[in-house]
């Protein structure tokens, strides 16, 4: 019959050791990479539900707002980072709120106001330096501060957008 | 006489395996169900976001559809609305309008307005679910 001898024992231990530290170095490998995944998905659904919930905020601003200044000046009342760009028959306000930028445009023509609401991702810093040389006509809060950064380039894709359209003629 | 202590048991072979399978699952298991919660959540926020889309959409062509009315416009203010819902319901009588727009599964946005020369008084605005 065979014998197990000393060696034959510290074979078999140190074998199992190997193999078992294998399975838990590709299993947690595995489990980290889905931890990782679910982080990533979990910090874009709280970046969706911020811009669904301030792109709402700033729909229901345009709803209860008759012209396109009285909108401006509730968005500076209503969010702290504001920057107001003014261009020929239309206004273009950017918010910077969390991580969230929202641009604003806004057109008014036969008592019809229009907002075109679109949430973007915040610039990294990289990019806020060299976006930074671009103008605002006008501010409102800290928007001189570096960390304020400027909002995300429009040809990214916005996280969500909505239209806002309100009949100033019709009254409640 | 002396025992042997280091005399060798076949049966403690593979414990230490178990034990990592063991804590190898538990890892798995919590992994799993933090990578399904969160896509639970993404696929509810992305949920709420269309049906907040689709609210908005209501809320637009029913104000493009009093200004048409405001500016004596009714067929272009029924057609406007029946672009975004053909079971709208669409009224106009005594300078008043009606409809309720379809906007999701289950809800819809009610809307009555009496229109004047070139404004409108709106007397319902409502969201309500569909069958109530």
């Amino acid at each position: 019959m065979h014998r197990i001898t000393r060696q034959n024992k510290s074979s078999i231990f140190l074998l199992e050791l190997i193999f078992s530290i294998l399975i838990f170095i590709v299993s947690a490998a595995i489990c980290v990479q889905l931890c990782a995944n679910a982080r990533v998905l979990s910090n874009e659904t709280a970046k969706l539900d911020t811009a669904v919930t301030d792109c709402s905020s700033i729909a229901e601003l345009v709803y209860s707002s008759d012209s396109e200044s009285a909108l401006v000046a509730s968005l500076e009342d209503n969010f702290d980072k504001v920057m107001v760009n003014d261009k020929s028959g239309a206004q273009e306000v950017r918010i910077i709120n969390d991580d969230i930028t929202i641009v604003c445009e806004i057109e008014s023509a036969n008592q019809m106001l229009t907002a075109h609401i679109s949430a973007y991702e915040e610039d990294s810093p990289e990019s806020t330096k060299t976006s930074s040389k671009s103008s605002a006509a006008s501010s409102k809060g800290s928007s001189n501060d570096a960390s304020n950064g400027k909002p995300a380039d429009k040809s990214s894709k916005p996280i969500y957008e909505l239209n806002a359209k309100h009949f100033t003629g019709a009254k409640a | 006489m002396k025992k042997n202590k280091s005399s060798f048991n076949l049966n403690n072979t593979g414990i230490s395996l178990l034990m990592v399978l063991l804590i190898v699952l538990c890892f798995a298991i919590f992994a799993i169900l933090s990578l399904k919660t969160a896509q639970d959540d993404y696929q509810s926020s992305k949920a709420f976001a269309e049906r907040k889309a689709s609210y908005y959409d209501a809320c637009n062509s029913s104000e493009e559809a009093l200004q048409l009315l405001a500016s004596g416009d009714s067929k272009a203010a029924e057609s406007k609305i029946n672009e975004i819902d053909k079971k709208a319901n669409f009224s106009y009588d005594n300078n008043v309008a009606s409809w309720s727009i379809k906007f999701s599964g289950t809800q819809q946005l009610e809307v009555q307005a009496s229109i004047n020369s070139g404004d409108a008084t709106i007397s319902k605005w409502q969201t309500s679910t569909i069958g109530e």
